[in-house]
Order: structure tokens, then C-alpha cells, then sequence
């Protein structure tokens, strides 16, 4: 087992250099860079091209990426082009808000998605199957910011039942349990998007890995041995089952982290994503690649995890 | 003595001495603005832009502020007075002044303030706005131990002393936020931008700085010692997002005050407890030209341009009548609009006819001359909504006489590599034809009309300064810098107004219209007014029910 | 994914009846999809003579005033976009515009990604080591990340859009293709084609690749879809496909305003229900493709 971790973090790594190359590479190619976004009457050329310097936006590209990988080596981020902040304080700011954003929704996405799909799956083709899965398909189909307006539209603006955007309600400074119930109320609709969104994908193939399993033939042998049907469903269908749902898991959390970013912008949730919208648009390299890096950090975690909750649940697989 | 007589003058002598109290409605409470975009850096003297002022106003204040017909009124300065050469400013601060950590507030905090941006390791982007004073450009040059021009008098007074005289002293004062030597000079100034301070302010202004969430909002609390007395309010928080989140948040209540985009002015005011302010402002927008081809150099091409566009249907439709056309390129509601300037009237056969009589001739659809197709590149940056929609309009009023417009729409930084463009080694570089066409982009007055010097004289052309349309018209160049150095009033009015009528006659810039902001107010907020000097007028007075 | 070669029998027995029944319904279902495909299609080939005006010119009238956001009338059906252009035409070219972005997109995907599989399968070792960790690279970024930080410095063009989807996009295009390809490189058929001389690139046109193709085809249909959302994602943020050129993402990005939301519906609704149609149709396609490739999958 641990020769094989060893070997996963190290591939992690070169992964992690190859993705940063690629994105420094990309970013530099921009046209104009940070400091443009400044033009003023008050600010003479001379002024902008001092600065240029100081922050070294005059270099060559590799002579940057060099400096850069070379700061984050030793831990240090660097600072923001527009606002002079260091990076990592920008983005440990951020970073809180995105994981309570994703990591509700995951939860209750798979939740869902794991109910729904083998309820589908013990009554295939019923109402409720034609139901679920038709819901599915229509979940996948709409775009989220769509599906963001239409809710803020109803749920806030004509019913208001819930709040339109922001962490919390900023002017009341709640404290103790009266906050966490305005954070949670402010966490309600951006994370109902999400599971929407997510359970539609996930919901179909949960449902056909469970149907699949339920025709294996020790579920035959396990119906045969006169077992009630909803204990076979949960002992056996349901945890091999979830082989490929962990797999599917891992790959999820990409597709998460990318669906965060227009969610963030529509309710003004101060997490990643929109950080890295911002920073895209100020031309801001230093914070937008480690945006970019961190994430794939996170992505590259999130299927080592996965790998190692399937050799859990499946004692057959061994990796050495 | 009875008792009551020594209360009664205890009572008395300590009335005297408290600060300065302001009539509020209500005292106490939280109120929350909102503005478009986050804040960069909270420092007022690094790159300031509209989205950072706002805050930095709040927290920091000025010698002399002003009026809403932008002329100054005293500040943390109770008096002036200048020279007889009109070289000398010579300020005197109030007494009992003191920063938000209690540290008084003196002269030379304020020469620090200043010196700072002379600097030779300063590059915040505003030195040079104070180049002027006496001394400046030597001690940026690391020739001079600090600059000649400013001297510290005594504890409460300073003066500045400017190399000629300039019209525009008392706006380039104005406009200095002042810092506190005893924190900002601790930091070497090529750290400021990346030092604590730049995220957290401490000032002298109404507003004590409380907390900056990135992402989600700025906090500031009510200043106990502030010289003109306490604000009203206890706390004031301004959000930033997208402008239609804010739209939002602001019918659902969770705003008090927000600036709302033109299409949403009717939801607005349509809402029972908001209220719609419509604002003017000191911005206009227009067609930029590049003046170096030979079919913009032709001026019957600008004029055509000039005349095909409809550019009321811009306001009546766009702006949903918010704003006005405007003929040059001084805003209307400013001093230096000439009342008198032609207008532009739309009028498509004209300008085709125009074009006839100047040999562009109708091939098809588009015109042609020696060879020469009249197709133009039209380059519009994103940001501004309305101003984006206005391309396409040009772009069809266009084609009906005869020109082909081509829209190329990119963010702001990109366009600006196209205005002050750069050669291969990366070096800025002086434009050439075929650099950029047409463009669209705002401008206006923050403070004063000498702030379009760099863009209307010809030696400020690209590598050198922002005349990058190149406009090189000796008698408007004449009346720029006569305009710097004239201080009668009227006399300098004449000569911005001048230099209006020419630039109308001339169209290098072909002036669109002029917006205004629409502001929407919950019944909740007293006192909030913006107007042309920005959001926050009055802001010590704002209060809620 | 294990696979049972027995035929379909699910936990609870039903009748034969209801199971055509059912096979039928389905089927019905992705035929009906294809026909909603093939009419989209062929409203993108043919905007031109199917728009009843120009999606450029803004409507300006004898005094030149312009109808700007005008609710659907006689001369304009769905009414005219907050320009003064007819939201119909707007629509059509707009899908033309949206799908092609979708169908090329795929096509780049599906291209690469083959054709980097089938390399990586056939050759193996070091080729297969390198590939098959660029592949891990690209797809371990959050896609709309990578795009978004691209797309901002690229100048958004329907080009652009195209190239960057498509180059990011062909990482399910190569496993596939490539696990193709490493199945049938062992087999004795090829063995046998090597024997009579076959080269190897002959090999991998004319049978490994073909092989490869049903799921690959369903893999691309699906890519279409993702496309399509993924195009509308970038032009909600600004980075799409840029006015005054139409695209169901631009045309969908204006219900960002609360007032285009409530009072003006012909300005989103259409945008909004073409996606959702389309990309509806094209997910029951791929679905209906899947199974028609898979018969004994046993999912429906």
C-alpha cells in the first residue's frame, strides 16, 4: 500500500509542475498586463513604467516563471499585482467560504444521489423512475446561472423566503447560534443550484451501477436464498455497487470546482471562484495561477482519496 | 457659592470644550452602501481608483475639500491664504486635530504626505501631479534632501511653493488625502503597496477603519473625535459584487444605497420604499480617432462620423433619457463648456454628402477613394454596459452612409496595449496608423480641465503621454498650457472654452453623450446625495431611521 | 465496470409485454431526440434564408428613431433585443453560431483525444507513460478554470472558443480510444494483419480506430452538449462569443438583470429554451446511442 501512495504523490507532483508551466505559459501570453488596467491622467508613463519594474512585469517569461516557482518553493505565493496583498492570504480568505460552498453540496448531492438512484433502481421503470430520471436530464440541460436567477428570482425577490447574495447579513453582526442560522440561510439557495446541478449527473449513474449489480449472480443467489429485498439492496448491491460511484466521486470534484465559479459570481459568494474571475480580468498572474494550482491540488487529492476509499471498500483490490 | 452656580459652571466650561456636534435625525444605527467593484488598495497615494477613493474618503481626510461647484471649502485646514505671486499656498490647521488613534494631526504629517510622493523610491503613479512644487523634481532625482517648495511653519501651518504659477493648485491639494507620519513613514515606501497598511487604513477622516473582508464588503465605524463632530451613523458598510447582484440585494432590502444600471432604474422605481436619484456627473463618452491614417486625417471623414451617428436615439434608448448629448469635449455641467459651441446634429445625407464632396465615392455599399475602402476598425472595451450597446448603432448608422465598421470588442487592459502600444523588446513605442482606428472611451473632469493637458498637446504623444488619438493643433496646444499658468477665473474659463470650440471644429474626439449615474435609496437612508464630487457627500450626515 | 452477460433480468421479474413496451418508449424517445437534432441542424445550415431579417441591423425607422427592447410584434415575432435587432433572427444565427461551437469543439476533442489514444495504446511504454500524465495534467484542472484563464487573455472570438473547449476536452476521447487500443493490439486478428504485411498506421486507420468509433460517437454527442453549456457559461462571464455576434449564450446572459428577468422575457426566454431543448435532445441521443451500442448493459 504505501509503496503505492509514494508512487501516487510523486506522480501528483509532476503533474502539479507540468500544470503549472502550462498555466504560467498561458497567462504571460496575455496581452497587456496588470498595471494597464491603471490608465489615468494623474499616473505619467514614467510612473507605470517604474512600477512595471519593481514588480518585474518587464522581465522575460521564463526569467518570471523561474522567480515565481522559486518563491512558491520556499512557501511564499507572492503578492497581488492589483492590490499588493499576499497571495495567500487572498486566497486563505477564500478558501473557507468555497469548502463550505462545495463541501454542502457534495454531501448532499451524494446523499440524494445515492437515495434516489437505488430507490430508481429497485423500481425500474416506474413513475418515480421516469420521474427521477427525467429530472435528471433536465438538470443537466439548463445552465446553472440560469437555474441561480430563476431561484434568486423566486425565492428571494417574490417570496422572500431567503436572501439574494453575500456570506451573511453584514450590517446585523449576529452572533452565536443567530449567525449560524443567517449564514445558513444565506448558504440555502447557491447550494441548492449546486445539488441540482450535481445530483442530475450523478443520480443516472448511481442508478445504473445499482441496477447492474442487482443482476449479478450472487444478488440472484442472495434473492434466492429468500433474503428480503431491501436487505440485499443495502448488504450487497448497494456496497459493490458503489465501486464506480467512488471513481466517478474523484472525477466529480473538478466538475464541482469548476461549477462554483458562476454560482460564486451570481450570489457574490467570496470564495475561489470568484477570486479567480477578478484576478483573470485585472490580468493578476500571480494570484490567478496559484488559484489555478491550489485547485489542482485539491482535484489531485480529491482522486488519491478516492483511490484510497476504494481499496477500502473493496478488499479485493490491493495496490503494491 | 451654592452649589448650582459651580455645577452650572462646570457644566458650562466642559460644553466648550467637547468637539463639534452635528444635528442628526437619528444617532447610531448601520447602514450599507454598495459599489460595483472591490477595492484594490485602501493607501490613497498608490493608484487610486474610483473603486478605492470611495473607501479611502471615508477614512482619511484633506486640507481643503470640495463644493459641488468644485471649489474648496476648508477642510482640516480652517484657513489659506496666498502670496502675492501667487506661487504660495500657505495653510492653517484646525487645533485639537488628531488621527483615529489619537495622535494629533499636524504640519508634519502633512509635508509627509506630500514628500512622499516625491520620492525617489515612490511609485504609487501620483507624483505627477505634485511635480509642480518648487524642489519636487529634485528630490526625485535623489539631488535634494526633500522638496524646497514644502515648508513646515510651525505645528499647524505649512505652505507649498510652486515652481511657476499654477491654476490648478488648490484641486492638486485637494486632492491629498492625509497620512500619518507616525505609521505610514515606518514603512519604506517601495513596501507600501504590499504592507498591512494598504488593507488597513488609519486616517484622520469621520470613519474609523473596522474591517475589510475580501470579497464581500469593507466596514468603518463612527469617528468619536472627528473635528466636525461624530457622524451620525455608527457603522457603515459598502459591499462589493456584480451590478446585478447588488440589483438584487437591493429590491430584497439587504442594501440601503446602490448605484443601479440603467436597466434596471425601472424596477427601482417602481419599488414602494426605494427611491430613484438620478446624478449628474462630470463623464462623457466618446468616438476617439487615430489621426495619423490617411483616411481619419481627413476631416470630412470625421465630420461624416460626426453627423451619421444618431446619437440621441443613444440617450432616448440606451440611457433611457439618463443623460444628454454633448458637442464637445468638456462635460456640459462643467465651467469650461462653451454654451455657444455648434452642435452636431444628426443628419445621415449630410454627411454623405460630405463624403461625396471629399471624393469618397459609393462603391456598393461601402465608399472608396484612390483605392481606398472606407472601412474602420471600431475597438470597444468591455465594462460599460451601455457603451458597448452603442457599437452596434454606430456600427449600422455607419453603413446606411456608405462606411464599413468593423466592432472589435475586448477588456479595457487590452485596449489600452493598442492606444500605448509597446515594440517587440516590450518598450513603449510611438503609435503608428495602423495601430487602431476608432475606439470608444470615457472621459471627463475629476477635478480640474488641466487634467486632459497630456492627451490634447502633440509632445505628449505615445511613448511620452496619453495623446495617443494624436491630436497636434498649436493653437489648442497654446491655450492647454496658458490655461495652466492663468489664474483669473474668467480669464481661464474663456480658455478652456476656446479650446472646446476647436476641438468641436476639429472632431479628433467626436463627443457621444454624456450619462448620468442613477443611484436607488431606501426610505431607510437619510442625507445620502451623491453628486459630481462622487458618493459619499455628506457622509457624516447620513443617517437611519 | 463488471458486466453481466446473461440476459436482462432485473431484481423483481416482469412481463414481456410492458418490456417491449418500455424498449419501445425509450427508443421513442431517442428517435424523437434525433429528429429534434437533425431539424436543429438544419435551422443552423439554413439561417440565412430562414431569418426573417438581418441579426446585425438594428431596426431604424424613416426618422431613424430605433425600436430598442421592443415585446414581440408583427414585423418582429419575438420582439427586438435592448439594440433594436430582431430577437428571431438573433436566435437563428445564434444557433447556428452555438452549435457549431459545440459541434467543431467536439470534433477537436474527439480528433485529438483519438488520435493521441489510439498513439499512446498502440505504442506504449515511455509514449504511453508521457501522454497518459499530460492527459492527468490537463484534466486535473477544474475545466472552466483553465478556460477562464485562458479565455480573458485570448481574444474571445467564436474561434478562440472553439480551440480552447476542444483542447480541453479530449481527455475521455483518449481512454477511451486508448483502452480500445490496447485490447485489440494483442489480438491474434492483428497479429494476423502484421503477418501479411500490414503497416502500422494501416492497422490503427483501418481497424483499431473504427473499432473504437461507437463509443467514441457517443462520447462526441455528449461533448456536444457540454459545449453548448460550457459556451453560455463563458458568455454569461464575458468571455464568450462577443457582441454584436449572437450566440444563446450572449442573447441568455442578459437575464442577468433583475428587470430583463421580470418585464422582458423575449429577451432570455428563447435563448434559454433553445439551450435547453437542444441540449435536452442531444443528452437523450447520446443516452439512446449508448444503448443501442450497448444492448446487454442492462440499464434500460
Amino acid at each position: 500500500m504505501l509503496p503505492f501512495f509514494l508512487h501516487r504523490v510523486l506522480q501528483a507532483a509532476v503533474i502539479l509542475v507540468l500544470v503549472s508551466f502550462v498555466g504560467f505559459a498561458i497567462t504571460l501570453a496575455a496581452p497587456g498586463n496588470a498595471l494597464q488596467t491603471f490608465i489615468d491622467p494623474g499616473v505619467s508613463v514614467e510612473d507605470l513604467r517604474a512600477a512595471e519594474q519593481r514588480l518585474g512585469l518587464d522581465q522575460p517569461v521564463p526569467l518570471q516563471y523561474l522567480r515565481w516557482i522559486g518563491e512558491v518553493a520556499g512557501g511564499n505565493l507572492g503578492w497581488s499585482t492589483r492590490t499588493g496583498a499576499p497571495v495567500a492570504d487572498l486566497i486563505g480568505a477564500r478558501l473557507g467560504p468555497t469548502l463550505t460552498l462545495m463541501g454542502t453540496a457534495f454531501a448532499i448531492t451524494l446523499a440524494l444521489a445515492l437515495w434516489l438512484g437505488t430507490i430508481t433502481a429497485a423500481r425500474p421503470y416506474s413513475f418515480l423512475d421516469y420521474g427521477v430520471t427525467g429530472a435528471a436530464f433536465a438538470g443537466i440541460s439548463v445552465p446553472s446561472f440560469f437555474s441561480a436567477m430563476a431561484l434568486i428570482y423566486l425565492f428571494s425577490l417574490q417570496l422572500g423566503w431567503f436572501p439574494t447574495s453575500g456570506l451573511e447579513s453584514y450590517a446585523a453582526e449576529y452572533e452565536g447560534w443567530r449567525r449560524l442560522l443567517d449564514r445558513a440561510a444565506h448558504l440555502v439557495l447557491p447550494v441548492t443550484v449546486l445539488v441540482l446541478t450535481g445530483t442530475a449527473e450523478l443520480v443516472r449513474h448511481v442508478r445504473g451501477a445499482v441496477v447492474e449489480t442487482l443482476q449479478e449472480d450472487y444478488v440472484r443467489t442472495a434473492h434466492g436464498k429468500g433474503l428480503p429485498a431491501g436487505r440485499v439492496l443495502r448488504r450487497h448491491a448497494l456496497r459493490n455497487g458503489l465501486l464506480p460511484v467512488i471513481t466517478l466521486v474523484g472525477v466529480a470534484l473538478p466538475r464541482l470546482l469548476a461549477g462554483s465559479v458562476v454560482i460564486e459570481v451570481v450570489f457574490a459568494w467570496p470564495g475561489m471562484g470568484r477570486l479567480l474571475v477578478e484576478s483573470v480580468f485585472a490580468r493578476d498572474v500571480p494570484v490567478a495561477m496559484a488559484i489555478n494550482m491550489i485547485a489542482a491540488s485539491l482535484v489531485l487529492l480529491g482522486s488519491l482519496l478516492a483511490d484510497m476509499a476504494y481499496a477500502v471498500v473493496d478488499p479485493r483490490v490491493r495496490y503494491g | 457659592m451654592p452649589i448650582r452656580f459651580v455645577l452650572a459652571a462646570l457644566l458650562a466650561a466642559s460644553l466648550s470644550v467637547a468637539t463639534a456636534q452635528r444635528a442628526c435625525e437619528t444617532v447610531g444605527g448601520t447602514a450599507t452602501i454598495a459599489q460595483w467593484s472591490e477595492p484594490g488598495n485602501l493607501n490613497p497615494l498608490i493608484f487610486p481608483t474610483t473603486y478605492d477613493t470611495n473607501i479611502q474618503e471615508l477614512v482619511f481626510a484633506r486640507l481643503i475639500r470640495p463644493l459641488a461647484d468644485l471649489s474648496f471649502e476648508p477642510d482640516m485646514a480652517e484657513s489659506w491664504t496666498v502670496s502675492d505671486d501667487a506661487r504660495t499656498l500657505t495653510f492653517t490647521l484646525r487645533e485639537d486635530l488628531t488621527f483615529h488613534d489619537g495622535e494629533p494631526v499636524t504640519a508634519a504629517d502633512v509635508a509627509f504626505t506630500f514628500t512622499s510622493m516625491a520620492d525617489p523610491a515612490y511609485d504609487g503613479g501620483r507624483f505627477a501631479e505634485i511635480s509642480i512644487l518648487e524642489g519636487a523634481q529634485a528630490y526625485r532625482d535623489g539631488e535634494a534632501d526633500g522638496v524646497a517648495g514644502i515648508e513646515v511653519l510651525d505645528e499647524r501651518t505649512i505652505s507649498f511653493t510652486t515652481v511657476e504659477p499654477f491654476a490648478p493648485f488648490l484641486p492638486v491639494i485637494g486632492g491629498v488625502y492625509i497620512l500619518p507620519e507616525h505609521l505610514y513613514g515606518e514603512v519604506p515606501i517601495d513596501r507600501w503597496q504590499e504592507h498591512a497598511t494598504n488593507r488597513e487604513p488609519l486616517g484622520s477622516g469621520p470613519f474609523v477603519f473596522d474591517e475589510y473582508r475580501a470579497g464581500e464588503f469593507v466596514s468603518v465605524r463612527a469617528f468619536e473625535g472627528y473635528w466636525e463632530g461624530r457622524p451620525c451613523l455608527d457603522r457603515l458598510i459598502v459591499r462589493f459584487g456584480d451590478q446585478n447582484t447588488l440589483l438584487a440585494a437591493l429590491l430584497n432590502g439587504e442594501i440601503d444605497a446602490a448605484p443601479v444600471p440603467i436597466d434596471g432604474a425601472s424596477s427601482v422605481d417602481d419599488h414602494a420604499s426605494l427611491d430613484l436619484q438620478v446624478v449628474e456627473t462630470l463623464t462623457f463618452q466618446y468616438i476617439g480617432t487615430n489621426l495619423r491614417g490617411p483616411v481619419l486625417s481627413d476631416l470630412a471623414v470625421r465630420r461624416a462620423i460626426a453627423h451619421g451617428v444618431n446619437r440621441q436615439a443613444m440617450v432616448n434608448g440606451l440611457l433611457q433619457g439618463y443623460g444628454t448629448t454633448l458637442n464637445t469635449i468638456f462635460p456640459t455641467n462643467h465651467w469650461s463648456y462653451p454654451a455657444d459651441v455648434e452642435g452636431i446634429d444628426y443628419d445621415p445625407e449630410a454627411a454623405a454628402t460630405i463624403l461625396d464632396e471629399a471624393g469618397w465615392e459609393l462603391d456598393g455599399d461601402v465608399r472608396v477613394k484612390d483605392g481606398e475602402r472606407l472601412a474602420l476598425r471600431l475597438f470597444v472595451p468591455t465594462g460599460n454596459q451601455v457603451r458597448e450597446r452603442t457599437a452596434p448603432l454606430i456600427q449600422a448608422n455607419l453603413r446606411q452612409i456608405g462606411i464599413d465598421v468593423e466592432i472589435r470588442t475586448m477588456d479595457f487592459a487590452t485596449l489600452v496595449t493598442f492606444l500605448l502600444p509597446r515594440d517587440d523588446q516590450g518598450e513603449p513605442r510611438p503609435v503608428t496608423a495602423g495601430d487602431f482606428d476608432l475606439f470608444l472611451l470615457g472621459f471627463g473632469i475629476e477635478r480640474d480641465p488641466n487634467e486632459y493637458l497630456s492627451y490634447l498637446i502633440e509632445s505628449d504623444m505615445p511613448p511620452n503621454g496619453y495623446n495617443f488619438i494624436g491630436v497636434d493643433d498649436d493653437p489648442v496646444e497654446e491655450l492647454m498650457r496658458e490655461g495652466r499658468v492663468t489664474l483669473d477665473q474668467e480669464e481661464r474659463q474663456e480658455i478652456y472654452r476656446e479650446v472646446g470650440r476647436l476641438m468641436r471644429a476639429s472632431l479628433a474626439w467626436i463627443p457621444l453623450y454624456q450619462a448620468q449615474d442613477l443611484y436607488g435609496v431606501s426610505e431607510r437612508l437619510d442625507g445620502f446625495g451623491p453628486d459630481v464630487r462622487g458618493v459619499n457627500v455628506n457622509v457624516a450626515g447620513w443617517s437611519v431611521d | 465496470m463488471i458486466r453481466s452477460r446473461r440476459p436482462v433480468v432485473s431484481a423483481g421479474a416482469r412481463r414481456p409485454a410492458p418490456r417491449a413496451w418500455r424498449a419501445f418508449r425509450h427508443h421513442r424517445l431517442a428517435v424523437v431526440s434525433a429528429v429534434v437534432v437533425v431539424a436543429l441542424l438544419i435551422v443552423a445550415v439554413f439561417a440565412p434564408w430562414l431569418a426573417p431579417h438581418d441579426p446585425y441591423e438594428l431596426a431604424i425607422g424613416p426618422n431613424g428613431e430605433i425600436a430598442f427592447a421592443a415585446p414581440p410584434s408583427a414585423t418582429f415575432p419575438l420582439g427586438t433585443d435592448s439594440v433594436g435587432r430582431d430577437v428571431l433572427s438573433r436566435l437563428i444565427y445564434g444557433g447556428r453560431v452555438s452549435i457549431t461551437i459545440g459541434l467543431v469543439a467536439a470534433l477537436v476533442a474527439i480528433s485529438v483525444g483519438s488520435l493521441l489514444g489510439a498513439t499512446a495504446g498502440w505504442f506504449g511504454g515511455w509514449t504511453d507513460r508521457v501522454i497518459s500524465r499530460f492527459a492527468d495534467a490537463v484534466a486535473t484542472f477544474p475545466a472552466l478554470f483553465l478556460i477562464l484563464t485562458i479565455s480573458s487573455f485570448v481574444a474571445p472570438s467564436i474561434f478562440n472558443v472553439i480551440a480552447i473547449i476542444g483542447f480541453l476536452s479530449w481527455m475521455p476521447a483518449f481512454r477511451l480510444m486508448r483502452a480500445e487500443v490496447l485490447k485489440l493490439r494483442s489480438t491474434s486478428y492483428v497479429e494476423a494483419a502484421r503477418a501479411l504485411g500490414a503497416r502500422d498506421g494501416r492497422i490503427m486507420a483501418w481497424h483499431l480506430i473504427p473499432n473504437a468509433f461507437p463509443p467514441i460517437v457517443v462520447q462526441a454527442t455528449l461533448g456536444v452538449a457540454e459545449a453548448i453549456l460550457t459556451e453560455s457559461a463563458l458568455s454569461f462571464l464575458g468571455l464568450g462569443v462577443q457582441p454584436p455576434i449572437a450566440s444563446w449564450g450572449n442573447m441568455l446572459a442578459d437575464a442577468r438583470s433583475v428587470t430583463v428577468l421580470r418585464s422582458q422575457p423575449w429577451l432570455w426566454l428563447p435563448p434559454g429554451a433553445a439551450i435547453f431543448v437542444t441540449v435536452l435532445a442531444i443528452n437523450f441521443l447520446g443516452d439512446g446511442l449508448r444503448d443501442a451500442i450497448n444492448p446487454r448493459a442492462g440499464r434500460r
